[in-house]
């Protein structure tokens, strides 16, 4: 599977924060729900989800602790912060506004 | 706020939590088809490491490890290195103090706002000093200046063989009182006792002098010393504190007023040609230079109408305020 070489930076971030917000997931989930969710469009490094992760936690946008997995695995699971919910609805609302104009001028006379 | 403290929380269990992800990303690899899709592990750590914003700290360590070996590697370096940097922090610090009290703090004196030093200035001409007589002129006149001070420094010989010279300062008698300061021991001069025209001349030594020359001796103070091979008796010694309004502190301290009593010959204190001494004044209330240099303008010209000869219409006393450490305007840095 080919790199994220078509998704615009920052946008990552706003998926993830999208993904968990359902429920708490460990790290290869989230990345198989993006795959999922996208219909296989978008296909993430899995390894750019760490230090993606590693940021919604220094912001206080999500929570991780050690749980186990439907399968008996340990594995760590990040689950959405209020703080967190805020910030995607604030990261969705901005990136529809910008799709929205890109949208007008693209079709635009 | 949080936020901080969620980074310092990282900070001082950060071996725990690596632990914890280099444990976290194997796992992911483990359960994907393609490993290689997840991208070099070792970046990956590295820039989730970045988001807890401490790696700045981390290559500070490691350059702090780098130098101290480098440095116990070779002493010869580390020593030659540190004697450089006292030696020019040290120097810039003594630098600092001295411009410190010459430039930027005002002399320790009473009142520093209300007393200047008087320039002779001209059109065409300028001195530091001037003559005594003038001097005596505006204090006999009324004027804006509550008291006068003044003040001549020389080389006096010292001593019954009169072999050694020191630094006298021939000041007014009204000089400590003015300035704020009482004697360390015995007195200093006054004008009710030392100003009598039938006073005995006295010597108030200064600290420094008193400490090298009599081993800080109270008995001092009574003796009688030499200058100019004449008999002078110590009436006190001046406090350590006491600050030398032009930089140099004299080793002792004689009434101006008494001046013929060493130099008979000399015309100094009637010399109205002559620029003889430092003048400075009091004034009754905080003024500007300007106010101040109006107000004596008016004694000047009187003593230019009395005495046409020596004083020019056209020159007056330019007042240097002690608040600015006795400096011109044009010399006054903005601090």
């Amino acid at each position: 599977m080919p790199p994220t070489a078509g998704l615009p930076p920052g946008t990552l971030v706003m998926l993830i924060l999208r993904v968990l917000r359902p429920a708490p997931l460990h790290g290869y989930a989230i990345a198989q729900r993006i795959r999922q969710l996208s219909s296989d469009q978008l296909s993430v490094e899995e390894g750019s989800l760490y230090p993606a992760l590693q940021k919604l936690l220094v912001s206080g946008w999500v929570k991780a602790e050690w749980t186990r997995s439907e399968t008996g695995r340990e594995v760590r699971s990040y689950k959405l912060t209020p703080r967190g919910l805020k910030q995607l609805d604030a990261e969705q609302g901005e990136y529809r506004r910008m799709a929205d104009a890109i949208t007008a001028i693209l079709e635009s006379a | 706020m949080t936020k901080w403290f969620r980074r310092l929380w990282h900070l001082l269990n950060r071996r725990r939590f690596e632990r914890d992800l280099v444990r976290e990303m194997a796992d992911h690899r483990e359960q994907m088809a393609d490993p290689r899709d997840f991208g070099n592990p070792h970046r990956l750590l590295e820039k989730s490491r970045d988001a807890w914003g401490w790696n700045w700290l981390d290559d500070a360590l490691q350059d702090l490890k780098l130098g101290v070996r480098t440095l116990t590697r070779s002493p010869s370096f580390a020593i030659s290195a540190t004697l450089i940097l006292t030696f020019g922090l040290g120097l810039n610090v003594t630098l600092y103090q001295m411009a410190n009290v010459a430039i930027f703090s005002p002399p320790a004196v009473k009142a520093p706002e209300t007393l200047a030093r008087f320039h002779r200035w001209a059109p065409h001409n300028r001195s530091e000093s001037v003559p005594y007589p003038v001097a005596e002129y505006v204090k006999a006149h009324p004027s804006a200046l509550t008291a006068v001070l003044t003040e001549a420094g020389s080389r006096i010989a010292w001593g019954t063989d009169a072999i050694e010279q020191i630094e006298v300062s021939f000041i007014s008698t009204n000089w400590f009182e003015e300035l704020g300061y009482g004697p360390l021991i015995g007195r200093v001069f006054s004008d009710a006792v030392d100003g009598r025209s039938d006073a005995e001349p006295g010597a108030v030594l200064a600290y420094d002098f008193w400490q090298a020359r009599f081993g800080a001796e109270a008995a001092v103070v009574g003796s009688t010393v030499y200058l100019d091979r004449r008999p002078v008796t110590v009436v006190g010694v001046a406090p350590r504190q006491l600050p030398g309004l032009d930089f140099d502190m004299p080793d002792v301290f004689v009434p101006l007023a008494k001046r013929e009593y060493f130099y008979p010959d000399s015309a100094f204190l009637r010399a109205w040609n002559t620029d003889t001494v430092a003048m400075y004044g009091r004034f009754r209330t905080v003024m500007s230079p300007a106010a101040v240099r109006d107000a004596l303008r008016i004694t000047m010209q009187a003593a230019a109408a009395e005495r046409p000869d020596d004083v020019k219409a056209d020159e007056w006393l330019e007042p240097m305020m002690a608040a600015d450490n006795f400096r011109p305007p044009d010399e006054i840095i903005a601090s």
